[in-house]
């Protein structure tokens, strides 16, 4: 396992001149960033988006953005959580388009914004917990995806979702009720 | 058992490790007294253990690339025709250089399926009930898994790429050719590596999709450098 560390760590020059390349307009080395990283980025979009179908057109928009504002991308390392930051704006900007489109065209009675999909069936998924993260309210599920699956501390997730920090820790003992509940344990 | 409710923020602080020392001295002695309390940061520390075993990577359902590569605005003037495609650290490698574009993407991708094949062999808790669906979505042959189909096919496909850069009519100097094959040995030995280490724990599994994906992708880049050799080729006898 120590050789294949450092075969690793050998292969992060070749990652930096990728991203140099694809930063002067390289498509083929972009290419290859997006076959490194789609998985990744593809995860947070269906987690925060729930829709399969909607959770694979916000995954291509991001790599267009991130096309766009490549030289903004601080270097090879920092490409996966710079990509999963994009993710991130672009799903939620997206939520927001959608939920005041929603509201101008049909207002729910309830005032509860309806959400299509959910997780299907994938080889290797924990569906269980997938599916309930899935049936949690947007801003619980929110929460809980940046910080207990992402790793975000709750000042980042209050910048990135316009909450305060006390309201996102919140949010997740919600979730975390909810899923405890969910899931029978 | 219902749960003291205003040591619920406690036990998820506790959990989270935010408390100060002597808050969370506070809290032990509750729990020490408190079985519903117990009960509920025990439940809550097995579904931080179920997320933490979540795949952090999910392959799309299909190849999300060809929409993404239309869409993609020109930012440069194109490059000479048998240079293009291939970034400027290979363009300067004079006749190595299709082979040193390719080995360097192969490298790449073998990082990306060893990095895929440690992450999903992270133990998972338990599946309650089953997985409806799981593992019908791709449907093995008798008695071989989708990934060893997909690993033999992809074998069989290098083959043919290798055999056809080793003849005369590809042009690939044997130089490359000796890039080419090392780098291939050391991507096979990384994922043999890595099946060692999964195999050694029963219950694991890899996610047969974004392998996959990744040997496609890794075929396509070896036939990418096939092509080129065969222009560049044509381009000499020309």
């Amino acid at each position: 396992m120590q050789a294949l560390a450092d075969r690793l760590r050998e292969m992060e020059p070749a990652m930096a001149d990728l991203l140099d390349e694809a930063q002067r307009g390289d498509a083929a080395a972009f290419e290859t960033l997006y076959r490194l990283h789609v998985g990744r980025v593809h995860a947070l979009c269906r987690r925060l988006a729930r829709d399969p179908g909607r959770a694979e057109e916000l995954t291509q928009e991001v790599f267009l953005r991130a096309w766009k504002h490549l030289g903004s991308c601080p270097g090879g390392e920092a490409l996966a959580g710079w990509l999963c930051r994009m993710a991130i704006h672009v799903v939620l900007s997206d939520n927001r388009k959608l939920r005041r489109r929603f509201w101008r065209e049909s207002p729910p009675a309830d005032g509860v914004l309806p959400e299509r999909g959910g997780f299907q069936a994938s080889p290797g998924l924990a569906l269980d917990l997938e599916r309930a993260v899935a049936g949690l309210p947007p801003g619980a599920r929110q929460v809980f995806v940046l910080h207990d699956v992402e790793g975000f501390r709750h000042e980042e997730i209050g910048r990135l979702l316009g909450l305060s920090p006390g309201t996102s820790k919140a949010q997740l003992h919600r979730a975390r009720r909810l899923l405890k509940e969910a899931l029978g344990s | 058992m219902k749960h003291c409710a205003d040591y619920e923020e406690r036990l998820n602080d506790c959990l989270d490790g935010l408390l100060s020392p002597p808050e969370r001295t506070g809290v032990e002695r509750h729990l020490e007294g408190c079985a519903s309390c117990r009960e509920f940061l025990a439940a809550m520390r097995s579904l931080r253990e179920r997320t933490a075993s979540l795949p952090r990577s999910l392959e799309p359902e299909r190849d999300l690339w060809p929409g993404i590569r239309e869409g993609l605005p020109a930012r440069r003037a194109g490059l000479p025709k048998s240079r293009a495609g291939f970034p400027a650290w290979a363009r300067g490698w004079g006749g190595l250089m299709p082979a040193a574009a390719s080995v360097v993407l192969v490298i790449l991708i073998a990082a990306a399926v060893v990095i895929g094949l440690r992450r999903s062999a992270v133990p998972r808790g338990p599946v309650e009930g089953g997985l409806p669906g799981a593992g019908t979505a791709q449907v093995a042959r008798a008695g071989q898994e989708p990934l060893e189909m997909a690993e033999a096919e992809y074998r069989a496909a290098t083959e043919k790429l290798l055999a056809a850069l080793r003849s005369e009519r590809q042009g690939a100097s044997p130089e490359a050719l000796k890039v080419i094959e090392e780098n291939l040995r050391i991507v096979e030995n990384a994922i043999q590596e890595i099946r060692r280490a999964a195999a050694g724990h029963p219950g694991r599994r890899v996610d047969e999709r974004m392998v996959t994906n990744l040997y496609r992708t890794r075929f396509e880049l070896l036939r990418q450098a096939v092509r080129l050799f065969a222009r560049e080729g044509e381009e000499k006898q020309s």
